[in-house]
């Protein structure tokens, strides 16, 4: 084939190269925490987004090459509309730069969004194409806009705080993944229920602040806020799924004299379900290797004995705890640890008779039983 | 079967022009000896001891022994020297030019001509383009003699066979082909012996007129000849089984056949401990692939994938670039460009004025562009990476071939986002598997895949362990040592 003619067919190629409609880096806004909130009028939705503002980060680093100095480097912007993509279009409207949902991380939900179900906004970004379904989801006291009003200590906006909070396991770290799965099976999902609150921090004059923290976890099922639990319980729930990072635990005995303060490390979970007389019977067996912060023995007792007597304790707390839990969520008629799709697993029949009750099913019908091995280590740094 | 005259008138009239030619008169036993020569290409010193002198002391003898001085000459008993007869004045004046001395006899009408070339020639030096740390620092000379002195200083062996070629008809230039019997595929020495008969050219001025004509029409940027200035070099490929081609004139030589990881290897990697060498090499290939390839993953990366990248980092790429007025791909494009006439002018600055321009080279491009917003500070350093990546490639042509590839990468990568370099990558690979350097696969052992020759590609074993030959350049006499 001569030179010419290879040449011609590659012209097509120019046609597929798309430099056209490129989008430059700075040409784009990255939104890195989207809040949904029920809007003012019934029936519409109210978006904000948070987001980074490159100039002003830039201008901080070069001294005198414009830019105004002491704003925020970050933006946060909020519209409403009858869908989510009408409130986006509404967003998109406004702005200078495309929006780009590659690098969102972090979704809050209001409250009152929640308890009319967060379905929509599951599929919504099911069907986004660039927004990681990895992101972590949360649950505010009221309205989500009120979070995204935190003041960011340590990090660069407040967006990053949240995710950075989920990345630490210390309750739970739920993402929409796991909602997406929960909703399409029937069952339910956990997410961390966050608290705001003020507080005088001295970094920023002694001002006081907007400061949000996890207080607790909110219960859903399908997709539809349930419930709260307080932080106690949630903790041992959080254990129960298995993906917490380190938990400290405090017990008492001898009447409140004698205390001692235990950080486990190491945390596991594990669910079994049987059947018996069909009716399932799940095993949650919970699993702890701690090491021992602190104690105070009242009576002085030697180190075996005692060490016997802080398993004991711990075993009676953690699995109280999670009873608990688990008694709220059921009264709560949200299965949040989503034991149905253990049943599924092991009895896929059963699980087809009864899938469509599975909500009253698991209020009254199932039995739950917990187990607890907790192991204390290093005791002492003596010999 | 000539003559309008003597051939000594014929030879005047060829001379006409040529005006630096000494003669010298002689009238030997009443015949007239003419010696000449052009003084600046032949051994002065010789010229007198042995035929000037004689000559004279000759002409002196006032005996006349009425021996022939033609038989004379003809057994050697008068000048001690191999001789030949002219065939005719062209051939003599042939020979002239090329520094050989003409003895006219007068009473025979014969032309002798002795051999006393001598050019000016420069030192063996250090070698400028290939240096290493430790080990041998010669390199070749211009001249072909000094060259084969210092490659057959490293193999003494009657099996180093050399054969001779002039090419060239105006520069008449002198050709080895330097190969080691036994060790070499011969159907190479004949290829080569084949096109070194067919070449016809005016002149032959460097190593790679020859290497262009053996080419054999390979359309790609990728060199398919190996040159060196290290007679170390040429010792170790031949021992390995390859061919090297010497030409008097340029200090290169050239060896054939060729593959990517030889082209990458340095000499250095043997004279050190094989642990350093061996990161070294891996290093030297990560750069390798770096100066093909950073540039036109930045701009697809940051163009069209910014999900790809970590989230901080992205903050900081994207703050850098505010304010920019280009877009990544055209940043790319006038950096490169720029770098690229800033190497070109580097090497034609005459001395006293380099380290100025280096430093306005270095202010401007690096701090200028910056604060004034022109390009932005990830692309500078993305830039320098790939220009210092490219030196790091031992053989120059090499680093050439990379070079120039990174550009339609760049552009590929700019218009079409990661898919495009991937297939560009693609498409440059699949070339590069299918050349062949005479008979062997430019990307041997890698494809076809031969894992004992792995011993010395990515990393360079211990010597003792490196008991086999490289398949590579022939299948004879596989085994390197211990061969009892």
């Amino acid at each position: 084939m001569s030179t010419v003619r290879r040449l011609l067919l590659l012209l097509p190629f120019l046609l597929l190269t798309g430099c056209w409609s490129k989008v430059e880096i700075d040409e784009q806004i990255f939104v890195f925490a989207i809040y949904v909130d029920k809007g003012d009028k019934p029936g519409t939705v109210k978006l904000t987004i948070s987001s980074p503002l490159p100039n002003r980060m830039m201008s901080g680093q070069q001294a005198g090459s414009g830019g105004s100095g002491g704003g925020k480097p970050y933006a946060i912007i909020s519209k409403t509309g009858d869908t989510i993509p009408d409130a986006f279009m509404d967003l998109q409207k406004d702005l200078t730069r495309r929006l780009n949902f590659g690098h969102t991380r972090e979704i809050i939900v209001g409250r009152d969004y929640a308890e009319e179900g967060i379905g929509d906004l599951l599929d919504w970004i099911r069907m986004e194409p660039a927004f990681h379904i990895s992101s972590f989801l949360g649950t505010a006291p009221g309205k989500a806009r009120e979070v995204a009003d935190l003041i960011p200590l340590y990090e660069q906006m407040p967006a990053e705080v949240l995710r950075k909070m989920n990345l630490q396991h210390v309750m739970f770290s739920t993402t929409v993944r796991d909602c997406l799965i929960a909703n399409s099976s029937k069952v339910g999902f956990v997410t961390n229920y966050m608290l705001v609150g003020t507080q005088p921090t001295p970094s920023e004059n002694g001002k006081s602040e907007e400061w949000v923290g996890i207080r607790g976890a909110a219960l859903y099922q399908h997709d539809k806020f349930k419930g709260t639990l307080e932080a106690e319980e949630a903790r041992a729930l959080a254990w129960a799924t298995g993906r917490l990072d380190r938990l400290a635990y405090t017990v008492y005995w001898d009447k409140g004299d004698s205390r001692a303060s235990v950080l486990f490390t190491d945390l596991k979970a594990t669910k079994k379900v049987t059947l018996s007389d069909g009716t399932p019977r799940y095993t949650i067996t919970l699993t702890g290797f701690g090491d021992l912060l602190y104690k105070k023995d009242s009576k002085q007792r030697d180190e075996t004995e005692l060490n016997s007597i802080i398993t004991t304790q711990l075993n009676a707390k953690v699995k109280l705890d999670l009873e608990r839990a688990l008694h709220q969520t059921r009264q709560l008629g949200s299965d949040a640890l989503g034991l149905g799709l253990l049943l599924e697993w092991k009895y896929p029949g059963l699980w087809e008779r009864i899938r469509e009750d599975w909500t009253d099913y698991y209020k009254d019908k199932v039995e739950i039983e917990v187990k607890t091995t907790m192991n204390v280590r290093y005791l002492t740094n003596k010999p | 079967m000539d003559t309008e005259g003597t051939q000594l008138e014929q030879i005047n009239e060829l001379l006409a022009a040529i005006e630096d030619v000494n003669k010298m008169s002689f009238v030997i036993h009443g015949h007239t000896c003419v010696l000449i020569y052009i003084e600046s290409i032949i051994n002065m010193q010789t010229l007198h001891q042995r035929i000037a002198d004689v000559l004279i002391k000759e002409a002196a003898a006032s005996e006349s022994s009425e021996d022939n001085i033609v038989s004379m000459l003809n057994k050697g008993m008068l000048i001690p020297m191999p001789s030949t007869v002219a065939k005719s004045a062209e051939d003599a004046v042939d020979h002239l030019v090329r520094g050989e001395v003409l003895l006219y006899l007068s009473e025979s009408d014969k032309i002798f001509m002795f051999n006393l070339v001598k050019y000016k020639k420069r030192a063996v030096s250090e070698s400028k383009n290939e240096l290493v740390v430790i080990g041998p620092q010669e390199a070749f000379i211009e001249d072909i003699n000094s060259n084969l002195s210092l490659l057959r200083h490293k193999i003494k062996h009657p099996d180093l066979k050399t054969i001779r070629y002039e090419a060239g008809k105006y520069t008449k230039t002198v050709i080895y082909i330097v190969y080691i019997e036994g060790l070499c595929e011969p159907d190479i020495v004949r290829d080569l012996d084949q096109e070194m008969r067919n070449m016809d050219l005016d002149g032959v001025l460097g190593i790679s007129y020859t290497s262009e004509q053996t080419k054999k029409g390979n359309q790609t940027p990728f060199p398919q000849f190996q040159y060196t200035e290290r007679p170390d070099s040429v010792a170790a490929s031949l021992l390995e089984g390859r061919v090297g081609i010497m030409q008097d004139g340029t200090p290169s030589a050239l060896l054939v056949p060729v593959t990517l990881f030889s082209l990458m290897q340095s000499s250095e990697d043997y004279y050190q401990s094989f642990m350093s060498a061996s990161w070294i090499r891996m290093v030297r290939l990560l750069f390798a692939v770096i100066s093909m390839l950073l540039p036109s993953l930045y701009v697809a990366i940051t163009t069209f994938q910014p999900e790809m990248i970590p989230t901080d980092l992205l903050l900081t790429f994207a703050a850098a670039r505010e304010n920019i007025p280009f877009s990544a791909l055209t940043e790319a494009l006038i950096m490169e460009l720029t770098f690229e006439g800033l190497r070109e002018a580097g090497t034609r600055i005459p001395k006293p004025v380099g380290q100025t321009i280096s430093i306005i080279g270095a202010i401007v491009i690096g701090q200028a562009a910056v604060q004034a917003g022109i390009v932005s500070a990830p692309m500078v350093i993305v830039v320098s990476i790939t220009g210092i990546a490219s030196y790091i490639i031992p053989h120059y042509e090499l680093g050439l071939a990379l070079r120039l590839l990174r550009f339609p990468l760049l552009i590929l990568g700019g218009t079409t986002g990661l898919i495009g370099v991937f297939i560009g990558t693609f498409v440059v690979f699949g070339h590069l598997v299918s050349l062949k350097s005479f008979g062997t696969p430019y990307m041997q052992p890698i494809a076809p895949l031969i894992l004992k020759d792995w011993k010395d590609v990515f990393v360079r074993v211990p010597s003792p362990t490196m008991k086999s030959r490289s398949s590579a350049y022939t299948s004879r006499d596989p085994r390197r040592q211990n061969s009892t």
